[in-house]
Formats: structure tokens, C-alpha cells, sequence
């Protein structure tokens, strides 16, 4: 429904999130297909995908970001009723904020966490670096359909967007916290149990006694 | 400082210095959009809380499963939840304070929840790449000899 909205309620403003769901749909179904197919027709111990489906996902993850792309440096953005659609200028700048910023802390989380994986955080800064470099890009020169400008004000948007949702969901399980502590401070101490006896502890003993030392057998 | 805590500080440091970079380049190329980027700001704030305060109410009734059924936290979380809201309702009612490019607040409310789940999609797709990548990088090395025996 949330798909066909610019279709069924065109005049809607709310149905410019359908058609940016319907938009990037293909594009983020390709990348996530690819990266799947990549890794698990790696040296993978169970499952393994066999070296076609290697080549499947290269082609699927390169043609989803090349559609991506598309759609800020060449004729694919986005349009509705003749304007960007908004939230496209939403979608993309948290992505690739999100994306530089996770890489980086993949590539180092390996370096640093992880055993003789230098290889591999190379690869992940090589990834974060393209992100960064595609943001800078964009910040500075102009796209077909999105200038320079749009994109630079639409990165500050996305920058106040990530921090106030961040603050936001943090202050949320600070409340969640302090209501179950509250709670749990408002409970009745548990009773805790009476030392044991002279006679419990005879007892307890010969239990013990019966069944360590091996003289019965 | 113990070495796993230095190591922490350093990986929050490598999430943090990529789009603090870009920020910098951003303010060098000088836009002044200080006030829709505090608006923008302010709903999101009010929209992540509300939002992630409903599904922690959820989340809550998990809880009170593990103990005996108790009304309280419960109560105590959808007022917090209910709150948001209201502060939500009010913050937008305040003339041109929160609202953006939308004229009522029935609609900027419609247009926050809507950018709160664009962002979530956006979220979503950036650590499947950032996750997605390490594990390709892993998994397309050649396998590693554990032991000599091997």
C-alpha cells in the first residue's frame, strides 16, 4: 500500500515516502543480495555457495551501488511531481555518514580486536574512504538534479537528525532504567535464612561423610 | 588505562573522526542553516524518544513476565511514553519553534515518524554494509592454519 501511495493518493505529501521506498528498493535489495552471496561463497566452514553465485554477488553488490550513485551523480534521483523527493535527501546523507563512520570502526575494531587481520581492515578503510570521498564529493560539486548546496544543507540535516535521535532513544532507556529501578528498589528486601543449627550440621556432615572417603569399595 | 579500554576509546574514535571530518569540510564551504538544523534536531529528539519509548513499553511486559505480573513499571513506562507525546503535541503547537516546511502539526508529526523511519532504512543499509563488508573480507582470505598439526 505504502508503495503505490504516489500512484493512489498522488496529492498526498506523505506518499513521497512510498515512492522512495519503491525507489531504493532495488538498488539496497542488489547490495545486501551481493553482500550475502560474497560472503557466504567465501571460506566459509558450512554452507559454502558455490564460485558462481561469487560472481552473482560482485555483479549484484556493483549494480546496486552504481544505481545508488546514479541517483546523486547522474539523471536517476528521485523525482516527485518535478521535485526531488525529500526524503531521498534524507535516505542518502545518513547513509553515507553512517556508512564512513561504521567502516572505520570496523576496519579498527579488526586491527585492534582482532588477530592478524590487517588484510582485512585495510579492505574496510578502503570502503570507509569511499564513503568519505563520495560525502566530500558531493559537498562540493554539483549533481545533475542535486547542487552542491542542497547537499551540503540536506549533510547538516542528517548530521542534527542522527544526533537528536541518538539523544533521543538515549534518553528514553535512561527513563526505561530508572522506572525498573524504582521498582526493584521499592521490593521488599528478601528473607534471607537462619544459620544452621548444631544438629542440622551433624547431620549435614554425616550426609557428607557417607559419601566420600571409598572404604566400601 | 587497561589495553581493552585504550583499544574502546580508539574505536570510538575511528566511528567518530570520519563524519566529524566531514563536518569540518562542511563548516570550511561555510552554510548558515544553524536554525533548521535546530529545528530538525528537535524533532528528532522528541520523535526518537517518544518512538523508542513505545517499543521499550513493549518491551516492558517482558519483564514483567520475569516477575510475577507487576502493574507498576509497566504504568510507570507508558506514562513516560505518554508524556513524550504530549510533549511532542505541545513542542509542535508552539507557533514556528519545531515546525519545518509543513503547516500543521498533525503534518510535521506525519513527516517526523516518516524521516524517523527513512533514517532507521538508512541505518539498516549502513551497518549491513559496514558488517556485510567485514565478514566479506573475512571470509574471501584464504583459510588461516590455527595449529602446526593442522
Amino acid at each position: 500500500m505504502v508503495l503505490f501511495s504516489p500512484a493512489t493518493v498522488p496529492e498526498s505529501p506523505s506518499s513521497a515516502a512510498g515512492h522512495l521506498l519503491g525507489s531504493i528498493i532495488g538498488p539496497c535489495a542488489l547490495l545486501i543480495t551481493g553482500i550475502y552471496l560474497l560472503a557466504f561463497s567465501g571460506n566459509v566452514e558450512v554452507g559454502k555457495l558455490s564460485s558462481t553465485d561469487r560472481k552473482v554477488g560482485s555483479a549484484c553488490t556493483f549494480l546496486g551501488l552504481v544505481w545508488l550513485e546514479g541517483m546523486h551523480w547522474w539523471t536517476w534521483t528521485p523525482m516527485l511531481n518535478g521535485e526531488i523527493n525529500p526524503y531521498w535527501l534524507v535516505f542518502w546523507p545518513t547513509f553515507l555518514l553512517l556508512a564512513t563512520g561504521l567502516s572505520s570502526g570496523a576496519a579498527f575494531s579488526l586491527r585492534y580486536l582482532g588477530d592478524s587481520r590487517e588484510q582485512e581492515s585495510n579492505f574496510m578503510l578502503v570502503i570507509s574512504s569511499l564513503t568519505f570521498t563520495l560525502t566530500a564529493l558531493g559537498m562540493i560539486i554539483d549533481g545533475p538534479n542535486i547542487s552542491a548546496e542542497t547537499f551540503r544543507d540536506s549533510f547538516w540535516l542528517a548530521v542534527s537528525d542522527i544526533f537528536g535521535l541518538g539523544l533521543g532513544v538515549g534518553l528514553s532507556i535512561l527513563v526505561f532504567a530508572f522506572v525498573i529501578w524504582i521498582y526493584e528498589s521499592s521490593l521488599p528486601p528478601t528473607k534471607s535464612l537462619d544459620a544452621p543449627s548444631q544438629q542440622e550440621l551433624v547431620q549435614a556432615s554425616s550426609i557428607v561423610a557417607k559419601h566420600i572417603g571409598g572404604e566400601q569399595e | 588505562m587497561s589495553d581493552l579500554s585504550k583499544t574502546w576509546k580508539i574505536i570510538i574514535m575511528a566511528i567518530s573522526a570520519p563524519p566529524l571530518l566531514l563536518m569540518i569540510i562542511a563548516v570550511i564551504l561555510g552554510d548558515d542553516i544553524t536554525s533548521q538544523a535546530f529545528k530538525r534536531f528537535g524533532n528528532a529528539l522528541i520523535t526518537g524518544y517518544t518512538f523508542s519509548a513505545g517499543l521499550l513499553f513493549i518491551n516492558m511486559f517482558f519483564y514483567a513476565d520475569s516477575r510475577h505480573r507487576p502493574l507498576a513499571p509497566l504504568f510507570g513506562m507508558l506514562l513516560a511514553t505518554i508524556f513524550g507525546s504530549m510533549i511532542t503535541l505541545w513542542l509542535l503547537s508552539q507557533g514556528d519553534l519545531l515546525l519545518e516546511e509543513n503547516g500543521s502539526v498533525r503534518a510535521q508529526a506525519l513527516s517526523n515518524i516518516v524521516r524517523i523511519l527513512v533514517s532507521l532504512v538508512a541505518l539498516i543499509m549502513a551497518v549491513a554494509v559496514a558488517i556485510g563488508g567485514t565478514f566479506v573480507a573475512i571470509t574471501s582470505r584464504p583459510k588461516r592454519k590455527l595449529f602446526e598439526e593442522e
